[in-house]
């Protein structure tokens, strides 16, 4: 999952990409509106954090620009603007939901899990197939019920091709989702993921489609 | 003491009452003084002449009487009330008394009602007189008909006079005397009908909560009470404006104490899921950071709060020195990032200021330098003595601030370079409050080298003759 983070605030940002990071997230952390907008045009993301009081400009005019450019990435805002008439024009602009400062970070997280379900139209918390569960609040992937243990990158690589159940992603869609920007990686190394994750969940699982990349069947 | 409180402090209606009513009754006074004087002057004139025309119809009968030979001795006059009726009678006994007449003969009185004015009364010269005979004051007129050795005199005592007199102007003053009271209750309800309108606006000051500051209605009041409504719309429409500026302020502090707050929440949460002990510590010195720094903008606004708000005494300060201090409190702070401060003053300088205001000032901008500033950078603290001012300059070496935001900067929480410095957008705010406070200017300047930032502040030496009449 990439994730585009919009935080001015060094220290509320840093901590909030760590926290990110570490619940399976790539994250991308920009403290300005300048900064934001750019990702957005070369870069696609799966969901977008959104602080409103940026240093240049409003957060909302980041989010305006984004609808305006027909963008469906969905935004939760986080701001530390506290009345409802802050929260209604953000959600009216376009925002999937609105939380403000200080957060609950279990919170935060379960939120954007719910927004991700709700653009994938699931209902169903789990990632499922065949015999292998992927459990996103946890992070724990098991195989007929035992737990097997996964590295981030593997970890992140699976839940990709889960929540796309049927859809083949790109070798290069793999990457730009699992690597955060300036992290080196080598053109074999989704390759090498692939491998060890059928080595660990079956073989029979991740099939390649030549030219179009890895699919999970549904 | 509180009569005169009472007196001074009445009524509007009572005051307007009370006026109206002393004039009423003065000017009911002056018509009656008036009707007393003209009703006197038209009744004497009328009297006067009666006693003439009196006085000549006695003298004719006299002259017969005379030729008949009937005055040389004195006559007995009975004068009898048989041929009047009831009023004519009244009137007849009721002016009687004030009458009297002698008839002379010869220079012997032949004739007279004698009770009123005896014989040993001398004639009375020919004509007017006023005569006091007794307790009584009379009005003569003598008729001398000297060839036929007859003097007829007539006499009214003036009290009848001034009794009709009194008559009519009781009769003319009086009606306003009694109708008194009802004119002063249809004045007093034409004043409380006018009151009524001062209540209203009262009555809409009275219901009014204190965060209303809608403007009074003004439209049906009356053209002398719109200054009033206007001027507590005016004074409202003030408070308004403070009031939602205390407002914004308050919002604004609120705002910005959320983020170190999120902070610390995000870095306790983190602490608590912490696997190891290496990454608790690491989370629990990151939380320290954070309580610091809410307490740091706590602070800062704690700062300026007062500065604003408390009364500061200016004295004669040594400015160097307090630079010299502030640097010293300082350096632990800008050795930690290699810089150096150099202070550069060597004569005392001498300013009218406040101290606590000025190592406040200068603290923040020292203080903004060293976080601004890269490592192993100079900050140098200038002083200069210039013909009525005290010349203090902080140069450092940082990103500077450009022109355009120059103004802008010492809004509160305004920040310019954001990125790695977690400052709290009051520091620079905090030094303008101060150096405001001391009639001080503080300028942001760009050096001649075009790097860094140099901040100049200027104090007076003495007091101007306009610090003194502020003070």
């Amino acid at each position: 999952m990439k994730l585009l983070l919009v935080e001015d605030d060094p220290m509320v940002g840093g901590l909030l990409e760590t926290a990110l990071t570490g619940a399976g997230y790539t994250v991308e952390l920009c403290p300005d509106a300048d900064c934001a907008e750019l990702s957005i045009k070369v870069q696609t993301y799966d969901i977008m954090i959104l602080d409103i009081g940026l240093p240049d400009r409003s957060g909302l005019e980041v989010l305006k620009s984004l609808r305006r450019a027909q963008s469906e990435v969905p935004v939760l805002i986080l701001s530390a603007r506290i009345t409802p008439p802050d929260r209604v024009q953000g959600l009216d602009l376009g925002a999937d939901d609105y939380m403000v400062k200080p957060f609950d970070l279990d919170e935060l997280l379960a939120r954007l899990r719910s927004i991700i379900r709700r653009k994938q139209g699931r209902t169903e918390i789990m990632l499922r197939a065949g015999n292998v569960e992927l459990d996103p609040v946890k992070l724990r992937v098991t195989v007929e019920g035992a737990e097997v243990a996964l590295q981030p990158k593997e970890l992140k690589l699976l839940a990709l091709l889960l929540q796309q159940k049927g859809k083949p992603a790109s070798k290069s869609a793999i990457e730009e989702n699992i690597y955060e920007e300036g992290e080196a990686f080598e053109s074999n190394t989704v390759e090498a993921l692939v491998y060890s994750l059928r080595r660990k969940l079956g073989r029979d699982l991740i099939t390649t489609r030549r030219g179009l990349g890895y699919v999970i069947a549904e | 003491m509180r009569f005169f409180s009472f007196v001074r402090n009445r009524s509007l209606a009572s005051k307007l009452f009370g006026g109206t009513i002393a004039a009423l009754s003065a000017y009911v006074m002056v018509i009656g003084v008036l009707a007393y004087m003209s009703a006197e002057g038209a009744i004497s004139g009328a009297y006067d002449q009666s006693l003439v025309v009196n006085a000549n119809a006695l003298l004719f009968l006299m002259q017969e009487e005379a030729e008949e030979g009937n005055l040389n001795k004195p006559l007995s006059l009975n004068i009898s009330d048989e041929n009047l009726t009831g009023e004519e009678k009244s009137i007849f006994d009721a002016m009687s008394e004030y009458r009297m007449f002698r008839v002379w003969y010869k220079s012997k009185l032949v004739l007279s009602t004698l009770d009123k004015l005896p014989a040993t009364v001398p004639i009375f010269p020919q004509g007017f007189s006023d005569r006091e005979v007794g307790d009584d004051s009379w009005r003569i007129f003598s008729l001398h008909a000297t060839s036929k050795n007859l003097v007829i005199e007539l006499g009214e005592q003036k009290d009848a006079r001034i009794a009709l007199v009194w008559n009519i102007a009781q009769d003319l003053v009086l009606p306003f005397c009694i109708s008194l009271p009802l004119v002063a209750l249809l004045f007093w309800r034409a004043i409380q009908t006018g009151m009524s309108d001062l209540r209203k606006v009262t009555g809409q000051v009275n219901a009014r909560s204190p965060d209303q500051m809608t403007p009074l209605e003004s439209s049906n009041v009356p053209a002398d009470l719109l200054p009033l409504v206007e001027a507590i719309n005016s004074l409202l429409d003030r408070l308004d404006k403070s009031l939602s500026r205390e407002r914004q302020i308050t919002e604004l502090a609120a705002h910005e104490l959320r983020t170190p707050l999120t902070a610390i929440k995000l870095q306790a949460q983190m602490g608590l899921r912490a696997p190891d002990e290496e990454s608790r510590l690491l989370a629990l010195s990151g939380l320290v950071d954070g309580v610091e720094r809410a307490g740091h903008l706590v602070e800062q606004l704690l700062t300026l709060t007062r500065v604003e708000q408390t009364d500061f005494e200016l004295a004669e300060v040594d400015a160097g020195e307090v630079c010299i201090r502030a640097a010293a409190e300082l350096r632990p702070l800008s050795e930690r990032r290699n810089q150096k401060i150099v202070v550069e003053i060597s004569e005392p300088l001498t300013a009218l200021a406040n101290e606590d205001l000025l190592h406040l000032t200068i603290t923040n901008i020292l203080g903004n330098s060293i976080k601004y500033s890269p490592e192993c950078s100079n900050i140098v603290i200038r002083g200069n003595r210039l013909k009525d001012k005290i010349e203090l300059e902080i140069a450092d070496e940082g990103p500077g601030i450009p022109e355009p935001v120059r103004e802008k900067i010492f809004e509160r929480f305004f920040r310019y370079h954001t990125g790695k410095v977690l400052g709290s957008g009051l520091g620079l705010t905090i030094a303008r409050q101060c150096a405001d406070r001391m009639q001080a200017s503080l300028m942001l300047e760009t050096p001649k080298n075009g790097i860094g930032l140099v901040t100049r502040l200027l104090l007076p030496k003495r007091r101007s003759a306009l610090t003194v009449s502020r003070l």
